[in-house]
């Protein structure tokens, strides 16, 4: 097909030349752009947060766009309201939400070369020319979305498709800028809320081992004279009723006592001031300990507590009293919410490294909301199973802390009406270890509360 | 995600053809956005009609006649074919509006842009892309009308509808119906890419001149698309002794050279790219026995025109390379082309000849095998150095990214 001059080669040369000149040029015009977005980016990441960052893209759009006058519109009451602009006049001004908008808010950059058959300038009527050449680009922040205006003076070349490309850059780099700008605001607010939770929590839990403290005083003096009295140690009452009334009081001491210590225990482990001393208990041993302290209750309801045969050998690793502790509250809010003359069943599962004990009655159960916020401070089970017993739910909530304390874990299945399984995992303890002695002593700072149930019924 | 089909058959009579095309058809299970389509003067423009509100209804369709068959992946199909190429885009938005030209082209052209973005539903939106399809003489104004609208921020392209024998039996093809003189503006926001190359194949071959006279009336823009003077000379005589006297009878007596001058059109500056001259290509089509030379598009007292050259190799590989540049361009690169739809001068077809099967072959490979559709056209509109503008013996192809 060559032509013998050597014309064909000549004009593929000239040709190829241009192809190149072309992509370079295309290359540079890229290259331009790119320095421009990269201007707009970084006046856009200078504003300082807390203000609207909407009037911080608007502040980076000088370095980017050749235009006259500009508006960023911002969603509101369905509308669009001008939210800053150049000129200042122009701000305030309401937007319906007509075609053209419904289009770049979904994404879409569009440049308008006449605004005459314009629904949305048809209606606001702004005091601008329908001539006006304008790009119009989509604006999204975390909270709301907008739209980007720029307008051209009448009569100007319009925006050109090297603009929409250029601004289609710019919109996303934008409401990237804009959802970083909202994240770093965000996590500046959240670390705000941390702190001030944190200085309430500590305040709060100062207060309550304040005022634990100060209620246990006059309480070691209305349980020791109540004993006084109900054992007639100084002389004998008279009246009999008046020696029940005094054992009543000696109960009702006790279990504010109770609630006072596991208000005190509470504060302490959230304070971070609560250090177990994980040591080898038998398990055998510790449920009989537990059990005789429920002694009292389990057989004024009549309740029977049916266990299994535990090897003696059969050890976990825990700090002694912190495992009484759960025991007993757990034992306790079984027996609390079945009825009387029923029975409680405690069954063991040693596996691996791992022992399984399960607390199972048959009392009211917990609704699955409840089961959901069980372990948190005040929570009980509202429900008409329930309200017949006391209780301030922290019981439970101690557990849940102390069973963590330990390198354990609880889990708790309940069907209304027809009873609860509690499930306490803990570490087993080497079977040579040596066992730590009965925790018969004192608590930690506080026992059940009472023979209530903390977190819900059972 | 946009698609492209192309269907294409020949056949003796229109019903024969269209029946074909149905056949086609019928295996395809496609719902367009926007339809092109191109077929010989020869067929009856009703039936055709008729046939695509049929299958087609409510669908915006460009297009019209073509010179000389058509181009299609499948090859170079005879004047006796139809071609159809579907843009399937359910997310982008078309529109297309056609009417006769009238006396004021410019504000005609402009109207229906206007109509023709309504119809798209984006009043007043800069599209990615103007198609225009129209009977030649009126590209000029046509062009100006379009540009007072949306300037040159936005690529015009398109063709001149053309006939067998240069006799005005060029039509365009609406979904209104088909009608004789008139223009078709077709808006473009396609969901995926767009390109586009619009470039000639040929080169300055030495000899220029100034126009210093045309047939303009006194007083008026001195622009016009018959030369009477060309450095104070018959324009027709200092032509053709650029050429070396090949239209010595013509001279004489007056008459058609179109075919003689394909490979030696007159060519205008119209820019550079970093250095490399742009040209727009100016086809002599009649000479008059007074020395006028009259061309396919319009000139300027003062215009320099350049002799340039061109070859038949150079018009088969230029076909291929420029739709290889649309492809290159798209923002996917060419590895996204859905398909594209070309056209392709009608006076380079004709020179090239029996080798348009090779120009086929090249834009098929070029594409990658991807659907296309091309047409021969009496003029070719598209934009050179950032300017919109009308030219003649060059080859355009708009490229769909998927």
């Amino acid at each position: 097909m060559s032509d013998p001059g050597g014309m064909d080669d000549t004009e593929r040369l000239r040709q190829a030349l241009a192809s190149l000149e072309a992509e370079n040029e295309s290359l540079r015009v890229e290259a331009r752009q790119s320095r421009q977005l990269l201007r707009g980016l970084e006046a856009l990441l200078r504003v300082e947060p807390g203000g609207d960052p909407f009037h911080s893209v608007f502040g980076s759009l000088w370095t980017t766009f050749d235009f006259a006058q500009a508006m960023v519109l911002a969603e509101q009451d369905g509308g669009l309201r001008c939210a800053v602009a150049q000129p200042a006049g122009l701000a305030g001004l309401e937007w319906p939400v007509g075609p053209l908008f419904r289009k770049v808010l979904d994404g879409r950059v569009t440049a308008v070369f006449s605004h005459r058959a314009v629904e949305e300038w048809r209606q606001a009527g702004p005091p601008l020319s329908p001539d006006q050449p304008a790009l119009y680009m989509p604006l999204r922040e975390a909270r709301r979305r907008g739209i980007l205006v720029l307008l051209r003076a009448s009569g100007a070349e319009s925006f050109s498709r090297e603009d929409v490309a250029l601004a289609q850059r710019f919109a996303l780099l934008a409401s990237h800028a804009l959802a970083a700008l909202d994240a770093r605001q965000a996590i500046e607010e959240n670390r705000a809320r941390a702190l001030a939770a944190e200085e309430a929590t500590r305040a709060k839990n100062m207060f309550l081992a304040n005022m634990s403290h100060e209620l246990r005083t006059p309480l070691n003096a209305i349980l020791g004279f109540s004993e006084l009295i109900e054992g007639e140690v100084l002389g004998a009452v008279g009246v009999p009723a008046y020696r029940e009334y005094a054992g009543d009081i000696r109960w009702s001491g006790q279990h504010l006592l109770a609630i006072v210590n596991n208000l005190l225990l509470l504060s302490r482990i959230e304070a971070g001031k609560y250090s177990p001393c994980p040591v080898p208990v038998g398990v055998a041993e510790a449920l009989q300990g537990a059990l005789r302290l429920l002694e009292f209750d389990l057989r004024r309801r009549e309740i029977g507590v049916v266990l299994p045969e535990i090897p003696a050998d059969l050890t976990v690793h825990a700090d002694a009293q912190a495992l009484r502790q759960i025991l007993l509250n757990l034992i306790g809010n079984a027996a609390k919410f079945s009825p009387a003359r029923s029975t409680v069943e405690v069954t063991f599962e040693a596996r691996d490294d791992r022992v399984r004990l399960e607390v199972v009655d048959r009392g009211c159960g917990i609704p699955p909301d409840t089961l959901a916020r069980l372990g948190t401070p005040f929570v009980q089970a509202d429900n008409a199973y329930t309200r017949g017993f006391q209780g301030t739910g922290l019981g439970l909530a101690i557990c849940h802390r102390l069973i963590a304390s330990i390198g354990g874990s609880i889990a708790v299945e309940s069907v209304v009406g027809r009873g609860t399984r509690v499930a306490l995992t803990l570490p087993a303890a080497a079977p040579d270890a040596d066992c730590a002695a009965p925790a018969e002593g004192p608590l930690p700072d506080g026992r059940p509360d009472g023979p209530a149930r903390d977190a819900a019924a059972s | 995600m946009v698609q492209i089909h192309s269907f294409s058959a020949a056949g003796e009579t229109t019903g024969q053809t269209l029946a074909a095309l149905a056949g086609r058809l019928a295996g395809a299970n496609l719902s367009a956005d926007l339809l092109f389509v191109f077929y010989g003067s020869d067929h009856r423009d009703a039936e055709i009609h008729v046939f695509l509100q049929e299958r087609f209804p409510g669908v915006p369709v460009i297009g019209g006649t073509s010179s000389g068959g058509l181009l299609s992946h499948q090859g170079l199909l005879g004047p006796g074919a139809i071609g159809l190429l579907a843009v399937e885009d359910p997310e982008g938005e078309y529109g297309v509006a056609t009417a006769p030209l009238g006396p004021d082209p410019a504000a005609t052209a402009r109207a229906l842009l206007d109509r023709a973005l309504a119809e798209a539903g984006c009043s007043g939106e800069l599209p990615a892309l103007v198609w225009i399809y129209q009977s030649p003489g009126q590209e000029e104004a046509v062009i100006e009308g379009l540009r007072a609208g949306i300037g040159d921020g936005c690529p015009i392209v398109g063709g001149s509808a053309a006939d067998e024998a240069v006799e005005g039996g060029w039509r365009l093809m609406s979904g209104e119906g088909p009608i004789g003189e008139g223009l078709s503006v077709a808006v473009l926001f396609p969901s995926g890419g767009l390109s586009f190359a619009f470039q000639c194949g040929y080169e300055p071959a030495g000899a220029s001149g100034v126009v210093t006279r045309v047939d303009a009336p006194a007083g008026a823009a001195s622009r016009s698309r018959r030369i009477l003077e060309i450095d104070g000379a018959p324009a027709a005589h200092v032509y053709d002794g650029w050429i070396g006297g090949r239209l010595a009878e013509e001279r004489r007596l007056g008459g058609n050279v179109l075919a003689k001058t394909t490979l030696h059109p007159l060519g205008r500056e119209v820019g550079s790219i970093n250095g490399v001259p742009q040209y727009l290509l100016v086809h002599p089509d009649a000479v008059g026995a007074d020395g006028t030379l009259k061309v396919f598009a319009a000139v300027s007292v003062g215009d320099r025109l350049l002799q340039m050259t061109g070859s038949q190799g150079l018009l088969v590989d230029r076909a291929g390379r420029v739709a290889s540049e649309a492809a290159s361009r798209l923002p996917g690169g060419a590895g996204s082309l859905a398909g594209g739809v070309m056209i392709y001068c009608a006076g380079c077809r004709m020179a090239v000849g029996e080798n348009m099967d090779a120009v086929a072959r090249q834009v098929r490979e070029s594409l990658a095998g991807k659907p296309f559709l091309g047409s021969f056209t009496y003029g070719e509109q598209g934009q050179v150095v950032g300017r919109n503008g009308h030219g003649n013996l060059m080859i355009s192809f708009v490229a769909f990214g998927r």
